[in-house]
């Protein structure tokens, strides 16, 4: 059993984890998951811990082509989408494409720009494409977004709403590298140079393939689809939470489920692709109850996961 | 939250009570307080956090109080002082220290004390004593078992109620098998214990010794004599054979044996078979219905006069008889006339003549019978219990002056009046009457109606029995059963209870259960059924086995090979590495890798292979499968 362009997205994220991106595996293969199912993901964590060289080397490895966005407070939806300029030679109005016209954007601290870029944004990454002057432009495809948050600043933030961090697939944390990767990324010093020389690996077309085979050849049993709804059923009746996962959650659940059973090289889902996905899918979902606000998530997450029985027979 | 010893000791003084309380008035007065007074000092103490006794002080005591009722145990007396020794010492247990070693003494010597209760007294109730009891202690030992990890644990409301309610559904699960065993379980004929027991000592109304004027009052006691499995019978069938008294002594009428010929035994018509259940202070006779034609079920010596001893113990017993309704014995080979004509030394002179005119009347003892009975009839004798004749010589006084009297005036001056007028004659012990219980189809007799009739050696018919007692005037409501009110009513409504409990408990037996299975297996073989039914019954069968086997066949039978090959994988795993755990939300990848053995994940994944692609595993997966279950054995 061979499934369609696997073993090329494996040594991807092989190349990255052990060369550049040393300690990031989970972070790589979540991005790599995103990548497949065609969500987008939110990587949050504090600066200085590689998220935008995690974004920068997909970019470079993958052969897309790359956006970025830095984003404050004065950021417009037309820094984002792209503005039409006067063209004085042809008398016409001709549109200059925004960053968001790349595979891959980059959208850093997306949580410093006001809610009407952000929902500009959000709203693009969700429909795939942009609508400027009355006429639309479809984003190119793959189109992934990477956006990173600070969870600590708050001075002059506009924290992302839950509506809109459904949108994104996953939610996932970088966290720090282990001891020893750390002192050897800090002996090493920065690598971004070696980035930017990075050659593409992949080419679009393969990715859109794998896409295919995730979306067509993994088999998704009607076992794993009780299993999923059971979770998302008990978050849903939690007494903790005031707004368990939506039904666009529990999608992107199994979508991404069949994506990690692909990377795994299975054409069909097993529970422990779900539990492995669940919480980075599902915990930034969740709205908990003003008197738990002080739980983790993800924690709080994983603790309803305990509970629930895998479906084996 | 409720602390666990909280609960246990009201359960340690619930079981002492219900042990106790059965045996209490067989206990001697020090028992009594001092379990009284341990009861409420335990609960006092308890309340107030007062300091249990400990020390040497309750073992000396203990063994003081031991070696008093030690000394009194005897051959004779062994039971009475063993319970009041086994009271004290419960007593004493009940104000020491609360540990668990004390908490299981207490049990234990409860559980004695109930025991050592039916020795004597085998009532229904003891059952529910019993069943008490059990509840109690199964709930208690489970308690203990927290009570000795942390004597202070207390537990909230909720977990003590549900601990509870799961230590009483043991006990009761077990009812059922309990019953199962009381059916099958094979036991000895009588009591155990009954040798223990001193021999009841009686105040039956049936006794070894007719002496009219011994006494001016008859004690009526109504306690049951026994109670017979009978259909309704004419009242005036209801002669209740017990001994016969055929030799004068002084004023008295006693039992003398001899050999004499055989009776003949009756058959055809009027024949009632009864199946007796006498009480246990029945005495040594087996009372039968008069005439007796056979009795079965018991060992028993009969004697010539159709008495029956009993030979062995004297438990609970049951025996099954046939009777004669026609009221007479018949005898082959005559009697021994002498013997039956001897009179007292002193009769007085009327008395005398009296007889004398009777045997004048009459040419042979038929026609000298009927005088007899026609005197008595004109004589308008009354019937009483009262004001007694007792003077020298009652039974002139009887015959005479006062002219009223019991049944033992009536028979002992009619028997002396037939032998003085020549005709061989003996008196008759026994009961007459009973309460006929309609709904459990039972008579009882009890001891106030003991009865003495005669019976007449009339020849070429044999002993005829005869009633004098039924020639009073007033006889008509004498031995007859009270109103039927509603308190009559709720006796009989208990007594039946009473009954049924002899019945199914306490003479319950080998044989009967012999005759269960038998019965059952008879049934089984000549059932017949029309033939379009046997189908029905089949079909029935089936269908009972189909839901007893059902919840079985749901849990394991109903599995998928691959699910009982799961379920085997499970075990294994959890003998070969049990330091892997595994609860029910772990997948099996997830086992897999956690083992981290390569059989074990090959086996995981051709088992997700077929599960989680919605189809059975192949054949060959599934030798391959149980190839690697079987490895798994082998692993190190």
């Amino acid at each position: 059993m061979s499934l369609a362009k696997r073993d090329e997205m494996l040594h991807v994220i092989d190349i990255l984890t052990s060369r550049y991106l040393r300690g990031k595996v989970r972070a790589v293969k979540l991005s790599m998951i995103a990548l497949l199912t065609g969500g987008h993901i939110l990587l949050e964590d504090i600066p200085g811990l590689g998220k935008t060289t995690l974004a920068l080397a997909l970019s470079g490895v993958l052969g897309m082509s790359f956006g970025r966005l830095q984003c404050t407070s004065d950021l417009l939806p037309s820094d984002i989408t792209g503005l039409s300029i006067f063209n004085r030679e042809q008398g016409t109005f001709t549109f200059l494409r925004g960053p968001i016209f790349n595979n891959l954007l980059l959208v850093d601290e997306i949580n410093r720009a006001m809610p009407k870029t952000q929902s500009a944004m959000l709203e693009a990454m969700e429909e795939r494409r942009v609508t400027v002057e009355g006429v639309t432009y479809p984003l190119p495809a793959p189109f992934l977004v990477i956006a990173t948050q600070n969870p600590v600043e708050q001075v002059g933030t506009y924290p992302l709403p839950e509506s809109q961090m459904d949108r994104f697939l996953i939610r996932a944390g970088i966290g720090y590298p282990p001891d020893e990767i750390e002192k050897a990324i800090i002996k090493g010093g920065s690598i971004r140079d070696e980035i930017q020389n990075l050659t593409p690996l992949v080419q679009i077309e393969d990715i859109l393939e794998a896409r295919a085979a995730v979306k067509e050849k993994i088999y998704l049993s009607d076992k794993i689809v009780d299993y999923i709804f059971t979770i998302v059923a008990a978050t849903r009746n939690h007494p903790f939470i005031l707004s368990g996962i939506s039904t666009r959650g529990g999608i992107n659940m199994a979508e991404a489920a069949k994506a990690h059973a692909y990377l795994e090289g299975r054409d069909f889902v097993i529970p422990e692709d779900v539990k492995a996905v669940a919480v980075p899918v599902g915990a930034h979902r969740l709205i908990v109850t003003p008197e738990n606000e002080a739980l983790d998530k993800e924690d709080l997450f994983q603790a309803v996961l305990k509970n629930i029985d895998i479906p084996i027979v | 939250m409720v602390r666990i010893k909280t609960v246990l000791d009201i359960l340690a003084g619930l079981i002492s009570l219900i042990g106790v309380a059965p045996l209490f008035v067989y206990l001697d007065r020090l028992p009594q307080i001092a379990f009284a007074v341990a009861l409420v000092a335990a609960i006092f103490q308890e309340r107030k956090g007062l300091r249990p006794l400990r020390g040497m002080l309750p073992t000396v005591v203990s063994i003081v109080l031991f070696l008093f009722y030690a000394v009194r145990i005897s051959r004779e007396n062994i039971l009475d002082p063993a319970i009041n020794i086994l009271v004290i010492l419960l007593a004493i247990r009940l104000l020491g220290e609360r540990i668990p070693r004390n908490y299981l003494q207490v049990f234990a010597l409860a559980l004695f004390a109930l025991s050592a209760s039916s020795l004597y007294n085998l009532s229904p109730v003891f059952l529910l004593y019993l069943l008490a009891l059990l509840l109690c202690i199964a709930a208690s030992l489970v308690l203990l078992t927290f009570f000795t990890v942390d004597s202070r644990l207390a537990l909230s409301r909720k977990g003590m109620k549900r601990l509870v309610t799961v230590a009483v559904a043991m006990p009761a699960a077990a009812l059922p098998l309990i019953l199962l065993f009381f059916v099958i379980m094979p036991r000895p004929q009588f009591p155990l214990w009954d040798f223990l027991a001193p021999a009841a000592e009686k105040q039956t109304g049936l006794s070894e010794k007719i002496e009219p004027g011994s006494s001016s009052l008859v004690r009526e006691v109504k306690t049951a004599v026994l109670r017979a499995q009978s259909r309704k019978l004419p009242r005036q069938d209801l002669y209740w054979r017990g001994t016969v008294l055929n030799t004068p002594e002084r004023n008295a009428w006693i039992r003398t044996k001899l050999d004499e010929g055989d009776y003949v035994r009756s058959d055809g018509a009027g024949l009632v078979e009864q199946t007796i259940f006498p009480e246990l202070n029945a005495g040594k006779y087996l009372i039968i219905l008069d005439s007796p034609v056979k009795i079965s079920g018991i060992r028993s010596s009969q004697s010539s006069d159709l008495v029956f001893t009993r030979r062995s113990h004297t438990g609970r017993v049951r025996y099954d008889t046939v009777s004669s309704l026609n009221g007479t014995i018949r005898v082959s080979g005559g009697i021994n006339r002498a013997f039956y004509l001897k009179l007292p030394d002193r009769i007085s002179a009327r008395v005398q003549a009296l007889g004398e005119k009777i045997a004048a009347r009459g040419k042979n003892d038929r026609e000298r019978l009927d005088a007899l009975e026609a005197y008595f009839s004109s004589a308008r004798y009354r019937y009483t219990s009262r004001d007694l004749p007792r003077s020298g010589d009652p039974i002139d006084e009887f015959l005479f002056v006062g002219k009223a009297g019991h049944c033992e005036f009536f028979a002992s001056s009619f028997l002396i009046l037939l032998r003085t007028a020549g005709v061989p004659a003996r008196l008759v012990g026994g009961y007459y009457g009973g309460e006929y219980n309609e709904m459990a189809g039972y008579y009882l007799v009890t001891e106030d109606m003991a009865h003495v009739w005669v019976e007449v050696y009339l020849e070429g018919v044999g002993w005829v029995r005869r009633d004098p007692s039924a020639l009073a005037v007033d006889f008509a409501g004498a031995g007859e059963a009270g109103a039927d009110d509603i308190i009559a009513r709720m006796r009989k409504v208990s007594d039946s209870l009473s009954y049924y409990w002899n019945i199914a408990v306490i003479t319950y037996d080998l044989d009967k259960q012999l005759r269960i299975f038998n019965s059952a297996n008879n049934a089984m073989r000549n059932l017949s059924l029309p033939v379009g039914k046997w189908w029905l019954l089949t079909l029935m069968f089936a269908l009972a086995a189909l839901v007893a086997v059902f919840p079985v066949a749901a849990g394991r039978w109903g599995q998928s090979p691959e699910q009982r090959l799961l379920r085997s994988f499970y075990r294994k795993i959890a003998k070969k590495f049990p330091a892997v755990t595994r609860s029910a939300a772990t997948g099996l990848m997830e086992l897999a890798e956690r083992i981290d053995q390569p059989a074990v994940q090959e086996f995981a994944e051709i088992f997700c292979g077929s599960v989680y692609r919605d189809r059975r595993p192949s054949a060959r997966e599934m030798a391959r499968l149980r190839e690697l279950l079987k490895s798994i054995d082998n692993l190190s």
